[in-house]
């Protein structure tokens, strides 16, 4: 790695469009251990979490072009959150943690008859009608995946203390769909 | 209620859709709050608080003194040999071959082209027995000093057969980079390393070793490579070849003969070709063991005729035995001499049988200069409503006078398995490779010439390889914007 100066998004993005290979390597440097962090919540593995990472920089070889993110952090950390979660699918893996995290997401999910699809867009809404510090709360939670105890740790909050808040987000979330017709 | 994880997990997967700024701002959240936590720092050991005292100080200072004395003293009176390490340096894992159930072996024995990668092939120790997992890799360079670690910059997966029949041993193809700036693998003895994780720390549980050659070895475009079937073939120069062998370029799937072409290098030589073949496959589904195939027959006197232009001309033919073990794919048919040596070879495709077909592969811009490297290619499906799937493990050949000269693989996961489509809608995906020679680790333009790319579909259950032709056309010259067709093989 010759170049010590960290580029910005702007001009990382620049290398991948020009297939200039040194854009991997600018992107493992700035955003190799956020995406290993993202990896890691989800899987609950060194090893399996490292190969989610570099499968994700081989994606964003592969995607850009055609496409140009804006945020490269948000575009990385989706693909390896996804590339996680199919992992996590295939190799049925265990990490209580994140299963914790399910169970308690699994409580607002309507009956399974119903409709998911336009979840997305009313959980959409419903957050955004919440103070920041909640839904802040909330989306490293159950987009996250990030555990309580380092969640707790961040906020200076006691573990039991934000176990609380979230399920009184989560609990308004049940209204908030029920009130919208759904059967929770 | 009743928990049903999956579709918590389909939730949490959905959740990607939530508005970017408010993800952001999550996540900006926790950087604040992290980093307005500073790490409460503990107080100072009594040891350390004797370190940063004055007599401490002093202390530490004597007993270093005492150790550059005793240093110099045993330097003196002993003879200055090199001692090996016990340990390899910079290896850090420990060897367990406990409970592992396949070896590896790579493709990168004295194989410079690509020295910025190599194919890591794992192999089932046992038949109907699937690989299963490990953690990594660890790669380290062998010199005199002992064993350096080397930087692994990442891996993708290729073809994939993890899970064989009763009577097949499990496959898995891996490629291995070196450096993400295609720097390259120096010159060298490696060991590869496939690792798992005990808890605690990365453990060796199958190793290989191979040689990265000297880049300047061997100079692209030149058939020097060994072939990546049978390492062991040495092919004679031209001049020492007595007869060329051809074939129809493209055998129909299910055809049970192969007619080949002998024909003498110079007119008026009487031949006496031996009738041995031998048919290994380059690309495409694996044959088992129909994959190399060999037919041996006595020798033939062919006399020069004027019909051939004074030239001695033999019109042979092989016998496909089990047609349908032969799938599609690219096959190479080598002539033998009575001592087994290789005369003179000729490739030739197997056509897929279009009935199975689930998508047809044209290229969009056909033809390309000397200062491009990417290819534009359309994938479409042939039914509504049916997904593509495909894989992109591709090899490159430039042709040259009828001959196929290998210039690189490459290989990658599926990129859009799965993908849904309306029923009343057509699949299309576009794909654009990058095509470029790589030597001494740094990506080149094609020079001009004559190319194909063969997509290999390799673990897709579907049974064919496409093949597609494209021109390299030479600079200043003003590149047409199309003319060189486009195909299926």
């Amino acid at each position: 790695m010759s170049n010590t100066r960290p580029l910005t998004d702007a001009e990382i993005i620049a290398l991948y469009l020009a297939r200039d290979e040194s854009a991997i390597d600018h992107t493992a440097r700035q955003y190799g251990a956020y995406c290993l962090s993202v990896a890691m919540n989800i899987l609950n593995s060194h090893p399996d979490a490292e190969e989610c990472v570099n499968d994700t920089y081989l994606r964003a070889w592969r995607s850009i072009p055609p496409q140009r993110p804006t945020v490269l952090r948000l575009f990385l950390g989706k693909i390896t959150r996804n590339l996680a979660i199919d992992r996590y699918r295939e190799k049925r893996s265990r990490n209580r943690e994140l299963e914790v995290a399910l169970e308690e997401l699994s409580e607002f999910l309507p009956a399974r008859e119903e409709d998911d699809s336009a979840l997305p867009s009313l959980l959409a809404d419903f957050l955004a009608s919440l103070p920041a510090e909640e839904r802040n709360l909330f989306i490293l939670r159950y987009w996250q995946g990030h555990s309580v105890a380092r969640l707790s740790q961040a906020f200076g909050l006691k573990p039991n203390n934000l176990s609380a808040r979230l399920y009184r987000t989560r609990e308004k979330l049940r209204v908030y769909l029920t009130e919208r017709g759904y059967q929770v | 209620m009743k928990k049903d994880l999956n579709r918590a997990l389909n939730a949490f997967a959905a959740m990607d859709d939530l508005p970017e700024s408010m993800l952001l701002g999550a996540e900006q959240a926790l950087l604040d709050a992290e980093g307005g936590l500073p790490t409460p720092r503990k107080p100072p050991s009594v040891f350390v608080r004797f370190l940063n005292s004055g007599w401490g100080a002093a202390v530490i200072s004597g007993i270093v003194a005492l150790g550059v004395l005793i240093l110099v003293l045993r330097a003196g009176r002993e003879p200055a040999t090199y001692e090996p390490p016990k340990k390899p340096v910079g290896s850090t894992i420990e060897m367990s071959t406990e409970g592992v159930n396949f070896t590896i072996s790579t493709e990168m024995e004295n194989y410079p082209e690509d020295t910025n990668r190599f194919t890591v092939i794992m192999t089932g120790k046992a038949k109907g027995e699937t690989i299963s997992m490990w953690g990594g890799w660890h790669l380290e360079r062998l010199t005199a000093e002992g064993a350096e670690t080397v930087e692994i910059s990442y891996t993708e997966e290729a073809l994939i057969s993890a899970n064989p029949g009763k009577d097949e041993y499990a496959t898995m193809k891996k490629s291995i980079f070196g450096t993400n700036t295609g720097g390259g693998f120096q010159p060298g003895r490696y060991r590869l390393h496939a690792t798992k994780h005990d808890g605690e720390k990365y453990v060796s549980v199958a190793w290989c070793t191979f040689t990265v050659g000297d880049p300047g070895d061997l100079t692209w475009g030149e058939d020097t490579r060994p072939s990546e079937t049978d390492p062991a073939v040495e092919y004679p120069p031209a001049s020492d070849r007595p007869y060329t062998v051809t074939t129809a370029d493209t055998v129909e799937y299910g055809a049970t003969g192969l007619g080949i072409t002998v024909k003498a290098v110079e007119p008026g030589v009487t031949l006496f070709p031996h009738r041995n073949y031998r048919i290994v496959k380059l690309a495409g589904p694996a044959n088992g063991e129909g994959a190399v195939w060999m037919q041996t027959a006595e020798a033939v006197e062919v006399r020069p005729s004027e019909e051939n232009g004074g030239y001695a001309v033999f019109r042979d033919s092989v016998t496909l035995q089990s047609p349908e073990e032969w799938l599609p794919g690219l096959y190479r048919l080598y002539a033998l001499n009575h001592d087994g040596e290789y005369i003179d070879y000729c490739d030739f495709v197997i056509q897929p049988d279009e009935r199975n077909l689930p998508f047809s592969v044209s290229m969009e811009r056909v033809l390309y200069t000397e200062a491009d490297t990417e290819l534009a290619i359309l994938f479409e499906a042939y039914q509504p409503g049916r997904p593509i799937s495909r894989g992109d493990c591709w090899s490159l050949w430039r042709v040259e006078d009828g001959k196929r000269i290998p210039m690189g693989s490459q290989t990658a996961e599926y990129a859009i398995e799965g993908a849904e489509v309306a029923p009343d809608e057509y699949a299309v995906e576009h794909f654009r490779p990058t095509v470029s020679l790589v030597t001494g680790g740094k990506h080149k333009t094609l020079p001009a010439g004559q190319y194909e790319l063969i997509f290999d579909p390799g673990a897709v259950p579907y049974g064919y390889a496409v093949t597609l032709f494209f021109e390299v056309v030479s600079l200043p010259e003003q590149a047409p914007e199309s003319g060189v067709g486009s195909g299926r093989g």
